[in-house]
This record gives structure tokens, C-alpha cells and sequence, in this order.
């Protein structure tokens, strides 16, 4: 094979990689400028707040010939705000007329139309509100030649906000592992369910510690390390979803990590003396000393 | 990917690329690349170990149940000479783990925890491919010799953690020479239309399916080193181009 097609494979491979990445929104309503997903889920906590979203305009072969109009519904998007959306201000055609435009505006969760009709002094419209989805709109008249053609309505793919209040279930432990200064909780939990907080005590103590968030794979397992063999501790579990919902607790296991042994541990008890490190031998260095010859030969 | 592309590119401006062993209407053959997998189990438990007595069971064979561990391998080599056979030059880089449960220290039960030993080597070398009779009178059996050195990093983990014992670290570095005996069989044989389709359009000579017996002697020190030697089959797919 020459070098010149194995460089072209290599070079078309790169290629491929890239463009699996990221696509392009033509014309949308994002969480960032950079955002691929069209969802933004919150929870209760988000109510009273607001949030900075982004319009972005990649739109090719047709002009922008008025204003852009931004709007929030509780239905489908259509060409234009409907009677009880709720409408931002409009973008001036002068900020959108070119390819890779963007720009942000600011919304507030409790001003979106399904929270402010239910109940405006209540955040989200009260806590009997426990999903709601809404979708911020977008549009603008566009032409092939502005002036010339009639305008059509050109629309964002829109934002969708998706108001999520109801927690996951509480998990499920199944089985608890003995391991070296550690404890295995196998468990499980819904299907809602992005990220697992492990709380431990001391038996007999009354407060339990939380430990870091672990987000959810494809294991149903947690290790809680740093524990002391020997020493019995009670263990639970708590679930969170995607909106930060967070379950109740788990049922509380116990265990005692137990010291374990494990290969380097059986070969140094059975009388092994290696102890780790590089290789002591002198020949051992020989490789190396082979190779620095050949490279030397080479570059004469 | 790139360190890959890196190495081919400097290699192809090294002196000395020969193609006096392409046939008539192949393209020039330069490089070799084999993909092997097979059983390594290194002999550890060889060692003289003062803790144990005659009946005791050794270590690799009391945490591991003392089965083999699966090596894979993959080699790219760069041809030197190609007047009487194939010498060439390059490096094998191969990984092996194995997997069993760690034992409780006070009961000697095994536990619900997972240790493991993972091996990387690194080899270079130089080997010689007889394949005069193959490439000019379609004989498809082409035996070979490799000489390498050895460097392999090893380390073991208890729990997905490195293990220490004694305060000592469960990882090091051993070195060692091995020698490789082998034999291919050319599949161009079995559809030599194919096999020069697959040269025109993407540049591969030749395709081998071959087994290996690879003999590995790590230097140790010490009354009872880990022994990382071994005598063990790899078998794979090879291909020049």
C-alpha cells in the first residue's frame, strides 16, 4: 500500500469522525447557542426563577425580512403567538440576517402561560402541579428576495420545557457485599432515575453522612469505601431524576467491611519477594540499550 | 490513531524499503500487521515460595483457580529485506487480564470482591518469514521466527482499587527476551481473485491465518520473583501490505 492512500484512509477516517459530531439547528430556540437537545427539564426547584435561553440562525437560502417573535405556549408552536401565550420581545431583522446569528433573551418560569393562568401567586402554578410541558416558539417572515416575493413564516424549532415535580421512587437495596474497608449495595430503582446518593453511619449514630452524587450507568451496584473493617455502619439510598427531583430514602442495610486479600496479597503472604517497581536485573535494561543501538545505526 | 500514522510515515522515509518481493502486477508490500489472541498463563507459581509447603496451593493458582488468561495482540511490523524471504523489523503490543475473587483475611473464605491482574507487553524485534516458496511457486505454508525483547508493565487491583501488601504497591515493571516460532497459511490460495481484488482496492497483499508458539523468559531476580514467563500459543489473522 502506498503512503499516499494511507493517507487518504487516514484522513477520511478523521473526516468521518468529525462529522459525527455536532448539527447544525438551521433556525431554533436552544438552552445554549451549542445546545443538540430541544428539552429543558426542570423541577420545583426552578419555580421563582428565570432562565437565560438562546435563539440561533444558520438558516440558508431565504432572507429575514421583519422581526423575529418569541413566544411561550402550552400548545403547538403555528406561525404566530396565540390568545394566552405568553410573548418576549420581538429580535430586530438586523441581528439575524446572517448565517451563525444568535442571541438570548430571558424567561421566567412562573410567567410561562400554564403556571401564570392556574395560580399567579403560587410558584408553577402550586405544588398540585406536578409535570407541565411548555414550548418556546419562534418565527419570522422570510423571502427568497425580500420585497420582491410574498413572505412565508419561516419557524424555530422550539424549546420545550419540560416541568417535571414528581420524584423518582425510593430505591430498592438488595444485597449487601463485604469488601477491603468497603460495602457493595446492589439496588434498583425507576426507570426515571440519572443519579444514585449514598448516605452511611456508624451504627448507633444517629446522623447519617451524605456522599457524593453517582450518576447512573448501566450498573445497579454503589461502593461505599473509605469505611473501617470490622465496624458495622447502616447504609441507604436516595434517587434523583433529570429535574433534580429527589426520591425518599431507600430502606436502611447494614454490613461490616471485612480486610480482604487479594492476588498481590496472596503472592506476597505465600513468601513472594518481588516489590513492585522496575525490574532490578541489569539485563532487564538491555531492551532499551538494543534499541538506543539501532536507532543510532540508523541515523548515521 | 495518529501515533499510528506518525510511525508508518517515519518509517517510510527510512533507507532501505525493498519491494524486489512483490510479484508481478502486486503492489509493493511493506508493512505486516497481525492481530493475535490466545491463552497466556505466566508461570508464577514456578517460583520457590518460603511460605508455602509442597501441598499448599500457590498463589496465581489459589486466586485465579490456575486457568489462563486471555492475551491479545497486535503487531505491526516494517519489511527490511525481501530477496530471500521476509526479515523485518517492528513491535507487538499485547494486554492480558485475568479475574477471580479475592479471599477474606480472617476466614480464608472468598470473598464478595473482585481482584485482578492486568499485563501490558511491549515487544520489539526482528523476525524472518519464509515465504520464497509461497509468493513464487503458491506453496501457501510460510513457517517464521521471531527474536523480541520484553517489557511489561503489570499491575493488580483488589476491589477496582491498585492493592498495596506490606505498604508495597501492586505494580512494577519486568523485562525478558522471547523467541517465537510459527507457521502461516496464505489464504490467497483458497480465492486468489479476491486476493488480488483486495490488493488493487485497498493495497493488501497477502492474507494469513497463523498459530504461534511463543517462548518468553523474563529476567527475575530474588528467592521468589513474579515470574512473568512463559510458554504460550497465540493464534491470528496477519496482513501484508
Amino acid at each position: 500500500m502506498s503512503m499516499r492512500a494511507l493517507l487518504l484512509v487516514l484522513v477520511a477516517s478523521s473526516a468521518f469522525a468529525q462529522t459525527t459530531g455536532t448539527t447544525v439547528v438551521p433556525f431554533g430556540i436552544r438552552e445554549t447557542p451549542s445546545a443538540q437537545t430541544d428539552q429543558l427539564i426542570i423541577g420545583a426547584s426552578s419555580c421563582g426563577t428565570s432562565r437565560l435561553v438562546y435563539w440561533v440562525w444558520n438558516q440558508l437560502g431565504t432572507q429575514a425580512c421583519n422581526n423575529m417573535r418569541i413566544w411561550a405556549t402550552e400548545n403547538s408552536c403555528g406561525n404566530e403567538p396565540a390568545s394566552g401565550d405568553k410573548e418576549y420581545d420581538s429580535v430586530s431583522v438586523l441581528l439575524f440576517r446572517s448565517v451563525g446569528s444568535t442571541g438570548s433573551f430571558t424567561i421566567n418560569i412562573d410567567e410561562l402561560p400554564g403556571f401564570a393562568k392556574s395560580d399567579t401567586t403560587t410558584p408553577c402554578g402550586g405544588a398540585n402541579t406536578l409535570t407541565k410541558e411548555h414550548k418556546i416558539c419562534a418565527s419570522a417572515p422570510t423571502a427568497l428576495q425580500c420585497g420582491l416575493q410574498n413572505n412565508t413564516f419561516t419557524t424555530a424549532t422550539a424549546l420545550r420545557i419540560i416541568y417535571d415535580a414528581q420524584p423518582p421512587s425510593a430505591p430498592i437495596v438488595s444485597a449487601v457485599s463485604l469488601r477491603d474497608k468497603a460495602l457493595g449495595l446492589s439496588f434498583s430503582v425507576s426507570s426515571d432515575t440519572t443519579e444514585i446518593i449514598p448516605f452511611v453511619r456508624k451504627q448507633g449514630d444517629t446522623d447519617f453522612t451524605r456522599r457524593d452524587n453517582i450518576s447512573l450507568g448501566t450498573s445497579r451496584e454503589v461502593i461505599v469505601d473509605q469505611l473501617l473493617n470490622g465496624t458495622t455502619y447502616d447504609v441507604k439510598l436516595r434517587a434523583i431524576d433529570a429535574a433534580g427531583n429527589e426520591s425518599a430514602d431507600s430502606e436502611i442495610a447494614s454490613g461490616t467491611p471485612r480486610r480482604t486479600i487479594g492476588f498481590w496479597g496472596a503472592y506476597r503472604d505465600a513468601g513472594g519477594t518481588d516489590t513492585g517497581g522496575c525490574s532490578t536485573s541489569a539485563l532487564g535494561l538491555s531492551p532499551l540499550l538494543a534499541l538506543g543501538w539501532f536507532f543510532r545505526r540508523r541515523s548515521r | 490513531m495518529m501515533v499510528a500514522a506518525l510511525s508508518l510515515a517515519l518509517l517510510s522515509q527510512m533507507p532501505g524499503q525493498v519491494s524486489a518481493g512483490a510479484l508481478a502486477g502486486e503492489s509493493p508490500r511493506t508493512f505486516t500487521l497481525e492481530l493475535k489472541l490466545g491463552p497466556y498463563t505466566p508461570m508464577i507459581d514456578s517460583a520457590k515460595f518460603p511460605g508455602l509447603g509442597p501441598n499448599d496451593q500457590r498463589p496465581y493458582a489459589r486466586v485465579f483457580g490456575g486457568t489462563p488468561m486471555l492475551m491479545g495482540e497486535i503487531g505491526l511490523e516494517y519489511m527490511i529485506f525481501q530477496k530471500f524471504g521476509t526479515i523485518s523489523a517492528g513491535v507487538g503490543v499485547a494486554y492480558a487480564e485475568k479475574f477471580g475473587k479475592a479471599v477474606d483475611a480472617e476466614t480464608g473464605a472468598r470473598a464478595d470482591q473482585s481482584t485482578g491482574l492486568r499485563i501490558l507487553a511491549i515487544r520489539p524485534g526482528l523476525s524472518y518469514r519464509f515465504d520464497l516458496l509461497a509468493l513464487k511457486y503458491k506453496i501457501p505454508l510460510v513457517p517464521y521466527v521471531k527474536g523480541q525483547f520484553v517489557t511489561m508493565p503489570w499491575w493488580v487491583v483488589n476491589g477496582g482499587a491498585l492493592e498495596y501488601a506490606d505498604g508495597l504497591p501492586a505494580q512494577g515493571v519486568s523485562f525478558g527476551m522471547a523467541g517465537t516460532v510459527g507457521l502461516s497459511f496464505m489464504l490467497d490460495i483458497l480465492d486468489q481473485r479476491l486476493a488480488r481484488d483486495f490488493d488493487s482496492s485497498m493495497g493488501v497483499n497477502h492474507t494469513y491465518l497463523f498459530g504461534e508458539f511463543n517462548l518468553q523468559e523474563m529476567f527475575t531476580s530474588g528467592t521468589a520473583p513474579l515470574v512473568l514467563s512463559s510458554r504460550h500459543w497465540l493464534f491470528g489473522l496477519a496482513f501484508d501490505f
